[in-house]
Protein backbone atom coordinates (compact mmCIF):
# COMPACT_ATOMS: atom_id res chain seq x y z
CA UNK A 1 0.00 0.00 0.00
CA UNK A 2 2.66 2.16 0.87
CA UNK A 3 4.37 1.98 -2.70
CA UNK A 4 1.11 2.91 -4.36
CA UNK A 5 1.09 5.80 -2.06
CA UNK A 6 4.47 7.18 -2.63
CA UNK A 7 3.35 6.63 -6.59
CA UNK A 8 0.26 9.05 -6.22
CA UNK A 9 2.42 11.51 -3.84
CA UNK A 10 5.20 11.59 -6.80
CA UNK A 11 1.95 11.78 -9.17
CA UNK A 12 0.90 14.89 -7.38
CA UNK A 13 4.02 16.90 -7.25
CA UNK A 14 4.76 15.95 -10.73
CA UNK A 15 1.56 16.38 -13.20
CA UNK A 16 1.42 20.09 -14.41
CA UNK A 17 -2.27 19.46 -13.94
CA UNK A 18 -2.41 19.05 -10.71
CA UNK A 19 0.26 22.70 -10.43
CA UNK A 20 -2.44 24.18 -12.53
CA UNK A 21 -5.47 23.74 -10.31
CA UNK A 22 -3.17 24.38 -7.55
CA UNK A 23 -2.11 27.96 -9.21
CA UNK A 24 -6.31 28.44 -9.80
CA UNK A 25 -6.39 28.06 -6.05
CA UNK A 26 -3.73 30.39 -5.30
CA UNK A 27 -5.94 32.83 -7.72
CA UNK A 28 -8.85 32.70 -5.96
CA UNK A 29 -7.06 33.22 -2.71
CA UNK A 30 -5.90 36.74 -4.68
CA UNK A 31 -9.48 36.87 -5.33
CA UNK A 32 -10.84 36.87 -2.38
CA UNK A 33 -7.99 39.48 -1.25
CA UNK A 34 -9.69 41.81 -3.75
CA UNK A 35 -12.84 41.42 -2.99
CA UNK A 36 -12.61 42.73 0.65
CA UNK A 37 -13.35 46.21 -0.98
CA UNK A 38 -16.47 45.76 -1.87
CA UNK A 39 -17.34 45.92 1.70
CA UNK A 40 -15.82 48.79 3.60
CA UNK A 41 -17.17 47.53 6.62
CA UNK A 42 -16.77 44.19 6.71
CA UNK A 43 -13.70 43.39 4.21
CA UNK A 44 -11.73 40.47 6.17
CA UNK A 45 -15.25 39.22 6.67
CA UNK A 46 -16.19 39.05 3.25
CA UNK A 47 -12.43 38.26 2.25
CA UNK A 48 -12.78 35.10 4.37
CA UNK A 49 -16.31 33.93 2.49
CA UNK A 50 -15.24 34.32 -0.82
CA UNK A 51 -11.90 32.88 0.10
CA UNK A 52 -13.19 29.87 1.83
CA UNK A 53 -15.53 29.07 -1.38
CA UNK A 54 -12.58 29.52 -3.79
CA UNK A 55 -10.62 27.04 -1.46
CA UNK A 56 -13.24 24.02 -1.79
CA UNK A 57 -13.86 24.81 -5.06
CA UNK A 58 -10.00 24.80 -6.07
CA UNK A 59 -9.45 21.73 -3.72
CA UNK A 60 -12.60 19.37 -4.67
CA UNK A 61 -11.19 19.87 -8.23
CA UNK A 62 -7.73 18.93 -7.25
CA UNK A 63 -9.09 15.91 -5.48
CA UNK A 64 -11.24 14.70 -8.34
CA UNK A 65 -8.94 15.68 -11.49
CA UNK A 66 -6.14 13.49 -9.25
CA UNK A 67 -8.28 10.47 -8.67
CA UNK A 68 -9.14 10.57 -12.53
CA UNK A 69 -5.52 10.59 -13.46
CA UNK A 70 -4.16 8.25 -10.67
CA UNK A 71 -7.00 5.48 -11.08
CA UNK A 72 -9.41 6.24 -13.81
CA UNK A 73 -6.82 7.39 -16.68
CA UNK A 74 -4.72 4.04 -15.32
CA UNK A 75 -7.32 1.91 -16.25
CA UNK A 76 -7.85 3.55 -19.38
CA UNK A 77 -4.38 3.45 -20.39
CA UNK A 78 -3.90 -0.37 -19.35
CA UNK A 79 -1.23 1.07 -17.39
CA UNK A 80 -2.85 -0.85 -14.44
CA UNK A 81 -2.40 -4.42 -16.16
CA UNK A 82 1.17 -3.99 -15.28
CA UNK A 83 0.03 -3.41 -11.50
CA UNK A 84 -2.55 -6.02 -11.28
CA UNK A 85 0.89 -8.61 -11.66
CA UNK A 86 2.39 -7.49 -8.46
CA UNK A 87 1.52 -9.76 -5.35
CA UNK A 88 -0.59 -8.16 -3.93
CA UNK A 89 -4.76 -7.64 -3.44
CA UNK A 90 -6.67 -5.10 -5.92
CA UNK A 91 -7.53 -3.72 -2.38
CA UNK A 92 -4.07 -2.35 -1.64
CA UNK A 93 -3.62 -0.40 -5.06
CA UNK A 94 -7.52 1.51 -4.08
CA UNK A 95 -6.46 2.29 -0.78
CA UNK A 96 -2.96 3.24 -1.59
CA UNK A 97 -4.21 5.45 -4.25
CA UNK A 98 -6.82 7.01 -2.16
CA UNK A 99 -4.71 8.13 1.09
CA UNK A 100 -2.08 9.47 -1.81
CA UNK A 101 -5.20 11.74 -2.57
CA UNK A 102 -6.22 12.29 0.76
CA UNK A 103 -2.70 13.30 1.81
CA UNK A 104 -2.24 15.86 -1.29
CA UNK A 105 -5.09 17.37 -0.96
CA UNK A 106 -4.44 17.23 2.93
CA UNK A 107 -0.55 19.32 1.76
CA UNK A 108 -3.08 21.75 -0.69
CA UNK A 109 -5.30 22.37 2.22
CA UNK A 110 -2.77 23.59 4.11
CA UNK A 111 -0.98 25.36 1.80
CA UNK A 112 -4.14 27.27 0.50
CA UNK A 113 -5.23 27.63 4.00
CA UNK A 114 -1.90 29.47 5.35
CA UNK A 115 -2.15 31.93 1.87
CA UNK A 116 -5.82 32.87 2.75
CA UNK A 117 -5.26 33.42 6.13
CA UNK A 118 -1.84 35.28 5.52
CA UNK A 119 -3.74 37.39 2.74
CA UNK A 120 -7.35 37.92 5.44
CA UNK A 121 -3.88 39.10 8.14
CA UNK A 122 -2.66 41.54 5.75
CA UNK A 123 -6.07 42.96 5.16
CA UNK A 124 -6.11 43.36 8.99
CA UNK A 125 -3.21 45.55 9.12
CA UNK A 126 -4.61 48.26 6.87
CA UNK A 127 -7.97 48.56 8.77
CA UNK A 128 -9.67 47.17 12.15
CA UNK A 129 -13.19 45.72 11.37
CA UNK A 130 -15.29 46.15 14.22
CA UNK A 131 -16.50 42.44 14.62
CA UNK A 132 -13.28 40.38 14.09
CA UNK A 133 -12.81 37.39 12.36
CA UNK A 134 -11.53 34.44 14.19
CA UNK A 135 -8.15 33.31 12.41
CA UNK A 136 -7.36 30.82 15.50
CA UNK A 137 -9.08 27.37 16.20
CA UNK A 138 -11.93 28.28 14.30
CA UNK A 139 -10.52 29.27 10.90
CA UNK A 140 -8.48 25.63 11.02
CA UNK A 141 -11.18 23.82 11.77
CA UNK A 142 -13.12 25.31 9.06
CA UNK A 143 -10.38 24.09 6.75
CA UNK A 144 -10.23 20.71 8.36
CA UNK A 145 -13.91 21.19 7.67
CA UNK A 146 -13.50 21.57 4.06
CA UNK A 147 -10.81 18.82 3.35
CA UNK A 148 -13.12 16.18 5.21
CA UNK A 149 -16.09 17.22 2.50
CA UNK A 150 -13.30 16.89 -0.14
CA UNK A 151 -12.64 13.18 0.94
CA UNK A 152 -15.91 12.76 0.95
CA UNK A 153 -15.97 13.85 -3.07
CA UNK A 154 -12.43 11.86 -3.41
CA UNK A 155 -14.34 8.21 -2.19
CA UNK A 156 -17.05 8.67 -4.84
CA UNK A 157 -15.24 9.41 -6.91
CA UNK A 158 -12.66 6.58 -6.20
CA UNK A 159 -15.77 4.64 -6.95
CA UNK A 160 -16.99 5.94 -10.20
CA UNK A 161 -12.88 5.66 -11.40
CA UNK A 162 -13.33 1.89 -10.88
CA UNK A 163 -16.65 1.08 -12.81
CA UNK A 164 -16.31 3.38 -15.23
CA UNK A 165 -15.69 2.30 -19.09
CA UNK A 166 -15.95 6.17 -20.34
CA UNK A 167 -13.08 8.05 -19.99
CA UNK A 168 -13.71 11.70 -17.39
CA UNK A 169 -16.91 10.01 -15.80
CA UNK A 170 -15.59 10.22 -12.61
CA UNK A 171 -14.26 13.84 -13.36
CA UNK A 172 -17.98 14.94 -14.38
CA UNK A 173 -19.61 12.30 -12.09
CA UNK A 174 -17.26 13.90 -9.18
CA UNK A 175 -17.93 17.43 -9.81
CA UNK A 176 -21.62 16.80 -9.93
CA UNK A 177 -21.66 15.06 -6.60
CA UNK A 178 -19.14 17.70 -5.23
CA UNK A 179 -22.09 20.45 -6.26
CA UNK A 180 -25.23 18.41 -4.92
CA UNK A 181 -23.90 17.50 -1.92
CA UNK A 182 -23.40 20.90 -1.38
CA UNK A 183 -26.75 22.23 -2.43
CA UNK A 184 -28.66 18.87 -0.95
CA UNK A 185 -28.54 20.53 2.96
CA UNK A 186 -29.90 24.11 1.50
CA UNK A 187 -32.97 22.70 -0.16
CA UNK A 188 -33.82 20.15 3.13
CA UNK A 189 -33.67 23.44 5.17
CA UNK A 190 -36.42 24.95 2.94
CA UNK A 191 -38.49 22.35 2.65
CA UNK A 192 -38.83 21.45 6.33
CA UNK A 193 -39.20 25.16 6.47
CA UNK A 194 -42.36 25.58 4.84
CA UNK A 195 -40.89 26.64 1.46
CA UNK A 196 -41.59 30.00 2.28
CA UNK A 197 -45.66 28.94 2.09
CA UNK A 198 -45.32 26.94 -1.03
CA UNK A 199 -46.82 23.98 -0.19
CA UNK A 200 -47.07 22.11 -3.47
CA UNK A 201 -43.17 22.52 -3.39
CA UNK A 202 -43.25 20.48 -0.30
CA UNK A 203 -45.38 17.70 -1.08
CA UNK A 204 -44.30 17.19 -4.54
CA UNK A 205 -39.93 17.04 -3.77
CA UNK A 206 -41.07 16.13 -0.19
CA UNK A 207 -40.75 12.03 -0.82
CA UNK A 208 -38.03 12.24 -2.91
CA UNK A 209 -35.80 14.71 -0.98
CA UNK A 210 -36.83 11.81 2.02
CA UNK A 211 -35.26 8.94 -0.17
CA UNK A 212 -32.21 10.79 -1.42
CA UNK A 213 -31.11 11.62 2.23
CA UNK A 214 -29.90 8.20 2.61
CA UNK A 215 -27.88 8.28 -0.68
CA UNK A 216 -26.61 12.30 -0.89
CA UNK A 217 -24.54 12.68 1.87
CA UNK A 218 -25.46 16.17 2.91
CA UNK A 219 -21.64 17.93 2.27
CA UNK A 220 -23.16 21.72 3.96
CA UNK A 221 -22.93 20.25 7.21
CA UNK A 222 -19.04 19.87 7.26
CA UNK A 223 -18.79 24.17 6.39
CA UNK A 224 -18.31 25.57 9.67
CA UNK A 225 -17.35 28.99 8.05
CA UNK A 226 -20.05 30.59 10.29
CA UNK A 227 -17.10 29.88 13.33
CA UNK A 228 -14.54 32.15 12.09
CA UNK A 229 -16.48 34.86 10.62
CA UNK A 230 -18.97 35.46 13.10
CA UNK A 231 -18.01 33.65 16.29
CA UNK A 232 -21.23 31.61 16.21
CA UNK A 233 -19.90 28.23 17.28
CA UNK A 234 -21.45 25.44 15.83
CA UNK A 235 -23.13 22.52 17.60
CA UNK A 236 -20.63 19.84 18.86
CA UNK A 237 -23.16 17.45 18.24
CA UNK A 238 -23.71 18.31 15.21
CA UNK A 239 -19.57 18.58 13.88
CA UNK A 240 -19.55 14.71 15.30
CA UNK A 241 -22.47 13.96 13.54
CA UNK A 242 -21.47 15.12 10.53
CA UNK A 243 -17.67 13.82 10.85
CA UNK A 244 -19.05 10.62 11.47
CA UNK A 245 -21.42 10.91 8.34
CA UNK A 246 -18.68 11.38 6.33
CA UNK A 247 -16.39 8.45 7.74
CA UNK A 248 -19.42 6.30 6.80
CA UNK A 249 -20.05 7.76 3.94
CA UNK A 250 -16.25 7.43 2.78
CA UNK A 251 -15.84 3.54 3.95
CA UNK A 252 -18.86 2.76 2.07
CA UNK A 253 -17.72 4.35 -1.33
CA UNK A 254 -14.50 2.81 -0.53
CA UNK A 255 -16.07 -0.75 0.04
CA UNK A 256 -18.04 -0.03 -3.25
CA UNK A 257 -14.63 0.72 -4.75
CA UNK A 258 -12.87 -2.15 -3.62
CA UNK A 259 -15.81 -4.72 -4.87
CA UNK A 260 -16.39 -3.11 -8.12
CA UNK A 261 -12.63 -3.01 -8.80
CA UNK A 262 -11.93 -6.89 -7.09
CA UNK A 263 -14.67 -8.22 -10.01
CA UNK A 264 -13.35 -5.87 -12.77
CA UNK A 265 -11.45 -7.53 -15.89
CA UNK A 266 -8.83 -5.85 -17.82
CA UNK A 267 -9.20 -7.25 -21.50
CA UNK B 1 4.47 -32.54 -9.56
CA UNK B 2 4.81 -28.87 -9.22
CA UNK B 3 4.46 -27.20 -12.56
CA UNK B 4 5.92 -23.50 -13.21
CA UNK B 5 2.58 -22.78 -14.81
CA UNK B 6 -0.60 -25.04 -15.29
CA UNK B 7 -3.54 -24.62 -17.45
CA UNK B 8 -6.58 -26.81 -17.50
CA UNK B 9 -9.35 -26.80 -20.07
CA UNK B 10 -9.20 -22.72 -19.60
CA UNK B 11 -12.57 -21.27 -21.74
CA UNK B 12 -12.74 -17.61 -21.54
CA UNK B 13 -15.51 -15.67 -23.12
CA UNK B 14 -16.04 -11.70 -23.46
CA UNK B 15 -19.76 -10.85 -22.81
CA UNK B 16 -21.41 -8.97 -24.93
CA UNK B 17 -22.80 -6.03 -24.53
CA UNK B 18 -25.58 -3.77 -26.35
CA UNK B 19 -25.70 -4.66 -29.98
CA UNK B 20 -21.93 -6.48 -29.28
CA UNK B 21 -22.19 -10.04 -29.18
CA UNK B 22 -20.26 -12.14 -27.05
CA UNK B 23 -16.88 -13.32 -28.04
CA UNK B 24 -14.97 -16.42 -27.38
CA UNK B 25 -11.96 -16.05 -26.85
CA UNK B 26 -10.46 -19.36 -25.23
CA UNK B 27 -11.89 -22.88 -26.31
CA UNK B 28 -10.66 -25.56 -23.78
CA UNK B 29 -6.92 -24.72 -23.54
CA UNK B 30 -4.52 -27.52 -21.39
CA UNK B 31 -0.86 -26.56 -20.76
CA UNK B 32 1.96 -27.65 -18.49
CA UNK B 33 5.18 -25.93 -18.09
CA UNK B 34 7.66 -27.04 -16.58
CA UNK B 35 9.87 -24.70 -13.97
CA UNK B 36 13.06 -24.08 -15.89
CA UNK B 37 11.45 -24.25 -19.17
CA UNK B 38 11.21 -21.83 -21.59
CA UNK B 39 7.79 -21.86 -23.74
CA UNK B 40 6.98 -19.94 -27.06
CA UNK B 41 3.27 -19.04 -27.63
CA UNK B 42 2.37 -18.14 -30.93
CA UNK B 43 -0.22 -17.46 -32.84
CA UNK B 44 -1.86 -15.04 -35.18
CA UNK B 45 -3.26 -11.49 -34.26
CA UNK B 46 -6.56 -12.34 -32.21
CA UNK B 47 -5.52 -15.89 -31.62
CA UNK B 48 -6.14 -15.89 -27.78
CA UNK B 49 -2.75 -15.24 -26.97
CA UNK B 50 -2.97 -12.07 -24.59
CA UNK B 51 -6.18 -13.20 -23.11
CA UNK B 52 -4.10 -16.56 -21.66
CA UNK B 53 -1.42 -14.48 -20.58
CA UNK B 54 -4.25 -12.08 -18.64
CA UNK B 55 -5.57 -15.08 -17.35
CA UNK B 56 -2.37 -15.85 -15.58
CA UNK B 57 -1.74 -12.65 -14.17
CA UNK B 58 -4.93 -12.63 -12.79
CA UNK B 59 -5.99 -9.50 -14.52
CA UNK B 60 -8.65 -11.87 -16.26
CA UNK B 61 -10.76 -14.06 -14.99
CA UNK B 62 -11.49 -17.75 -16.65
CA UNK B 63 -15.43 -18.75 -17.95
CA UNK B 64 -14.02 -22.08 -17.04
CA UNK B 65 -11.44 -24.04 -16.32
CA UNK B 66 -8.56 -23.52 -14.02
CA UNK B 67 -5.08 -21.99 -14.01
CA UNK B 68 -1.74 -21.87 -11.73
CA UNK B 69 1.28 -20.86 -10.96
CA UNK B 70 3.73 -23.24 -9.02
CA UNK B 71 0.79 -24.89 -7.51
CA UNK B 72 -0.88 -21.54 -6.65
CA UNK B 73 -4.22 -20.67 -8.43
CA UNK B 74 -3.74 -17.36 -9.99
CA UNK B 75 -6.73 -15.78 -8.52
CA UNK B 76 -4.35 -15.85 -5.27
CA UNK B 77 -1.92 -12.47 -4.96
CA UNK B 78 0.49 -14.64 -3.85
CA UNK B 79 0.55 -16.64 -7.12
CA UNK B 80 2.04 -13.88 -8.59
CA UNK B 81 5.08 -13.53 -5.92
CA UNK B 82 8.92 -13.26 -8.03
CA UNK B 83 6.32 -13.14 -11.31
CA UNK B 84 8.07 -10.72 -13.66
CA UNK B 85 5.24 -9.60 -16.49
CA UNK B 86 5.84 -7.21 -19.36
CA UNK B 87 2.42 -6.53 -21.15
CA UNK B 88 2.09 -5.75 -24.58
CA UNK B 89 3.13 -2.56 -25.56
CA UNK B 90 3.56 -1.84 -22.15
CA UNK B 91 1.83 1.66 -20.65
CA UNK B 92 3.53 2.37 -17.27
CA UNK B 93 2.80 4.88 -14.77
CA UNK B 94 4.66 8.03 -16.86
CA UNK B 95 5.32 10.13 -14.00
CA UNK B 96 7.63 7.77 -12.34
CA UNK B 97 11.48 7.62 -13.20
CA UNK B 98 12.81 4.05 -14.77
CA UNK B 99 15.01 3.67 -11.30
CA UNK B 100 11.60 4.17 -9.11
CA UNK B 101 9.53 2.17 -11.17
CA UNK B 102 12.07 -0.49 -10.56
CA UNK B 103 12.15 0.13 -6.96
CA UNK B 104 8.86 -0.19 -6.72
CA UNK B 105 8.90 -3.69 -8.63
CA UNK B 106 11.38 -4.74 -5.77
CA UNK B 107 9.55 -3.12 -2.57
CA UNK B 108 6.26 -4.69 -3.72
CA UNK B 109 7.61 -8.46 -4.63
CA UNK B 110 9.19 -8.18 -1.36
CA UNK B 111 12.86 -8.60 -2.14
CA UNK B 112 15.29 -8.00 0.53
CA UNK B 113 18.02 -6.53 -1.36
CA UNK B 114 20.84 -4.72 0.45
CA UNK B 115 22.24 -1.65 -2.31
CA UNK B 116 18.68 -1.23 -3.79
CA UNK B 117 20.07 1.71 -6.14
CA UNK B 118 22.69 -0.33 -7.05
CA UNK B 119 20.84 -3.58 -7.91
CA UNK B 120 18.18 -1.59 -9.78
CA UNK B 121 20.91 0.75 -11.41
CA UNK B 122 22.74 -2.82 -12.79
CA UNK B 123 19.16 -3.49 -14.93
CA UNK B 124 18.81 -0.36 -16.08
CA UNK B 125 22.79 -0.16 -17.54
CA UNK B 126 21.99 -3.72 -19.05
CA UNK B 127 19.01 -2.47 -20.82
CA UNK B 128 20.90 0.78 -21.40
CA UNK B 129 19.31 2.55 -19.85
CA UNK B 130 21.05 4.40 -17.22
CA UNK B 131 21.60 7.54 -18.52
CA UNK B 132 17.87 8.42 -18.35
CA UNK B 133 17.48 6.32 -14.45
CA UNK B 134 16.30 9.98 -13.01
CA UNK B 135 13.87 10.90 -16.13
CA UNK B 136 9.96 10.73 -15.84
CA UNK B 137 9.06 8.31 -17.91
CA UNK B 138 6.65 10.57 -20.14
CA UNK B 139 7.95 11.29 -23.46
CA UNK B 140 10.07 8.07 -23.62
CA UNK B 141 9.77 6.31 -26.71
CA UNK B 142 7.92 3.34 -27.48
CA UNK B 143 11.56 1.17 -26.98
CA UNK B 144 12.40 2.67 -24.20
CA UNK B 145 9.23 1.96 -22.13
CA UNK B 146 9.60 -1.92 -23.97
CA UNK B 147 12.98 -1.80 -22.14
CA UNK B 148 12.33 -0.05 -18.85
CA UNK B 149 9.64 -2.81 -18.40
CA UNK B 150 11.83 -6.06 -19.59
CA UNK B 151 14.21 -4.04 -16.90
CA UNK B 152 11.26 -4.17 -14.21
CA UNK B 153 10.94 -7.73 -14.66
CA UNK B 154 14.09 -9.09 -14.63
CA UNK B 155 15.02 -7.04 -11.67
CA UNK B 156 12.52 -8.49 -9.26
CA UNK B 157 15.01 -11.79 -9.35
CA UNK B 158 12.10 -13.67 -11.19
CA UNK B 159 11.36 -17.29 -11.02
CA UNK B 160 8.67 -17.32 -13.39
CA UNK B 161 8.85 -14.41 -16.61
CA UNK B 162 6.05 -13.91 -18.70
CA UNK B 163 6.32 -11.39 -21.40
CA UNK B 164 3.28 -10.59 -24.28
CA UNK B 165 5.70 -9.33 -27.04
CA UNK B 166 8.39 -8.52 -25.73
CA UNK B 167 10.30 -7.59 -28.74
CA UNK B 168 7.66 -5.60 -30.59
CA UNK B 169 8.88 -1.70 -30.59
CA UNK B 170 12.78 -2.86 -30.39
CA UNK B 171 14.99 -2.21 -32.82
CA UNK B 172 17.17 -5.32 -34.25
CA UNK B 173 20.07 -4.21 -31.79
CA UNK B 174 17.55 -4.05 -29.04
CA UNK B 175 15.97 -6.68 -30.10
CA UNK B 176 19.24 -8.75 -30.35
CA UNK B 177 19.88 -7.77 -26.64
CA UNK B 178 16.75 -8.74 -25.03
CA UNK B 179 17.08 -12.23 -26.80
CA UNK B 180 20.90 -12.64 -25.34
CA UNK B 181 19.57 -11.09 -21.87
CA UNK B 182 16.38 -13.67 -21.92
CA UNK B 183 18.87 -16.24 -23.12
CA UNK B 184 20.87 -15.50 -20.01
CA UNK B 185 17.85 -16.22 -17.93
CA UNK B 186 16.82 -19.28 -19.38
CA UNK B 187 20.60 -20.77 -18.94
CA UNK B 188 20.49 -19.82 -15.36
CA UNK B 189 17.28 -21.66 -14.52
CA UNK B 190 14.59 -19.14 -15.10
CA UNK B 191 11.36 -20.32 -16.51
CA UNK B 192 10.21 -17.84 -19.44
CA UNK B 193 6.81 -17.71 -21.02
CA UNK B 194 6.42 -15.67 -24.00
CA UNK B 195 4.23 -14.43 -26.88
CA UNK B 196 5.94 -13.10 -29.96
CA UNK B 197 5.12 -12.86 -33.45
CA UNK B 198 9.02 -12.62 -34.70
CA UNK B 199 9.40 -16.96 -34.99
CA UNK B 200 13.01 -16.86 -35.75
CA UNK B 201 13.06 -15.90 -31.85
CA UNK B 202 10.92 -18.34 -30.76
CA UNK B 203 12.59 -20.61 -32.52
CA UNK B 204 15.87 -19.23 -31.15
CA UNK B 205 14.92 -19.93 -27.27
CA UNK B 206 12.12 -22.01 -27.15
CA UNK B 207 12.64 -25.15 -25.43
CA UNK B 208 8.77 -25.96 -26.47
CA UNK B 209 6.41 -23.68 -28.39
CA UNK B 210 2.58 -23.78 -28.80
CA UNK B 211 0.33 -22.64 -31.50
CA UNK B 212 -2.96 -21.52 -30.74
CA UNK B 213 -5.48 -20.11 -33.31
CA UNK B 214 -9.10 -18.76 -32.65
CA UNK B 215 -8.55 -19.86 -28.92
CA UNK B 216 -8.07 -23.11 -29.38
CA UNK B 217 -4.44 -24.81 -28.78
CA UNK B 218 -3.22 -26.79 -32.09
CA UNK B 219 -0.03 -28.51 -31.13
CA UNK B 220 2.51 -27.71 -28.43
CA UNK B 221 5.99 -28.86 -30.07
CA UNK B 222 9.86 -28.62 -29.64
CA UNK B 223 12.55 -27.77 -32.28
CA UNK B 224 13.83 -31.29 -32.14
CA UNK B 225 10.82 -32.77 -32.79
CA UNK B 226 9.94 -29.75 -35.75
CA UNK B 227 13.40 -31.16 -37.19
CA UNK B 228 12.28 -34.82 -37.26
CA UNK B 229 8.90 -34.26 -38.74
CA UNK B 230 10.01 -33.05 -42.05
CA UNK B 231 13.56 -33.87 -42.35
CA UNK B 232 12.93 -35.04 -46.09
CA UNK B 233 11.60 -31.17 -46.80
CA UNK B 234 12.94 -28.88 -48.72
CA UNK B 235 12.63 -25.06 -50.16
CA UNK B 236 14.38 -24.75 -53.31
CA UNK B 237 14.70 -21.17 -54.64
CA UNK B 238 15.85 -20.21 -58.53
CA UNK B 239 16.31 -17.25 -60.62
CA UNK B 240 15.90 -15.69 -64.14
CA UNK B 241 14.29 -18.56 -66.77
CA UNK B 242 10.76 -19.77 -66.94
CA UNK B 243 8.60 -20.93 -63.89
CA UNK B 244 8.31 -24.85 -63.72
CA UNK B 245 5.36 -26.52 -62.29
CA UNK B 246 4.69 -26.11 -58.74
CA UNK B 247 6.19 -22.77 -58.53
CA UNK B 248 5.69 -19.59 -56.74
CA UNK B 249 7.08 -16.47 -57.64
CA UNK B 250 8.00 -14.87 -54.75
CA UNK B 251 9.49 -11.38 -56.44
CA UNK B 252 9.68 -10.87 -59.87
CA UNK B 253 12.02 -13.38 -61.76
CA UNK B 254 12.65 -15.52 -57.96
CA UNK B 255 10.92 -18.10 -57.85
CA UNK B 256 10.59 -20.59 -54.78
CA UNK B 257 9.99 -24.80 -54.75
CA UNK B 258 9.43 -27.29 -51.75
CA UNK B 259 10.33 -30.56 -52.36
CA UNK B 260 10.94 -33.45 -50.76
CA UNK B 261 14.55 -34.97 -50.39
CA UNK B 262 14.36 -37.49 -53.16
CA UNK B 263 12.90 -34.83 -56.00
CA UNK B 264 15.64 -32.40 -55.54
CA UNK B 265 18.03 -33.62 -58.64
CA UNK B 266 15.31 -33.68 -61.00
CA UNK B 267 13.92 -30.34 -60.15
CA UNK B 268 17.31 -28.73 -60.38
CA UNK B 269 18.04 -30.55 -63.45
CA UNK B 270 14.61 -28.77 -64.71
CA UNK B 271 15.95 -25.79 -63.29
CA UNK B 272 19.05 -25.29 -65.56
CA UNK B 273 17.07 -26.52 -68.33
CA UNK B 274 14.57 -23.95 -68.14
CA UNK B 275 16.96 -21.70 -68.34
CA UNK B 276 17.12 -20.25 -64.22
CA UNK B 277 20.24 -19.66 -61.41
CA UNK B 278 19.45 -21.82 -59.08
CA UNK B 279 19.98 -19.87 -55.60
CA UNK B 280 19.90 -22.05 -52.62
CA UNK B 281 18.12 -25.10 -51.24
CA UNK B 282 17.04 -24.97 -47.71
CA UNK B 283 15.46 -27.77 -44.92
CA UNK B 284 12.11 -26.72 -44.88
CA UNK B 285 11.85 -27.30 -41.39
CA UNK B 286 11.40 -23.62 -39.99
CA UNK B 287 8.66 -22.59 -37.47
CA UNK B 288 7.27 -20.60 -39.79
CA UNK B 289 6.38 -23.04 -42.12
CA UNK B 290 4.62 -24.80 -39.12
CA UNK B 291 2.76 -21.78 -38.62
CA UNK B 292 1.05 -21.61 -41.45
CA UNK B 293 0.37 -25.23 -42.47
CA UNK B 294 -1.10 -25.41 -39.38
CA UNK B 295 -3.01 -22.89 -39.54
CA UNK B 296 -4.22 -23.58 -43.23
CA UNK B 297 -5.59 -27.13 -42.41
CA UNK B 298 -7.20 -25.60 -39.20
CA UNK B 299 -8.87 -23.76 -41.19
CA UNK B 300 -9.59 -26.23 -43.96
CA UNK B 301 -10.62 -28.27 -40.84
CA UNK B 302 -13.32 -25.57 -39.23
CA UNK B 303 -15.11 -25.28 -42.77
Amino acid sequence: MLQFFLSSWRAGFRDRTFLAVFALGVALVALAYLSASFSPRQPLTVALDVGLSGFRFSLVLFAIILTQDLVGREIEKRSVVLTLSYPVHRATYLIGRYLGVLALTGVAALLLGLLLWTAVITLGVHYDQEFRVSLGVPYWATVFGVWVDVAVVAAFSLWIATLSTVPMLALVLGALFAIAGRAVGAVFDFLEKGAEGQTELVVRFGPALDTIRWVLPDLSRLDWRVWPMYGLLPDMQAIMLSLLMALAYCLAMIGFSVHAFSKREFS
Amino acid sequence: MTYAILVEGIHKTYSGGWRKPSKVALKGISLSIDAGETFGFIGPNGAGKSTLIKILIGALLPTAGSASLFDCDVREPEARRGLGFVPENPSLQDFLTPYEILLMGLRLHGLRIGDERKHCMHWLERFDLAAVADSRLRGFSKGMLQRTALAHALAIKPRLLILDEPLSGLDPVGRKDVVDILDEYRQQGGTLFFSSHVLHDVERIADRFGLIHRGQLLTIRSPQELAADQADRFVLRYRGGAPIEGCSEVRPGLFTLDAGAADLPALIARVNSCGGVLQDVKPSVSLETVFFRTISSSDVAGR
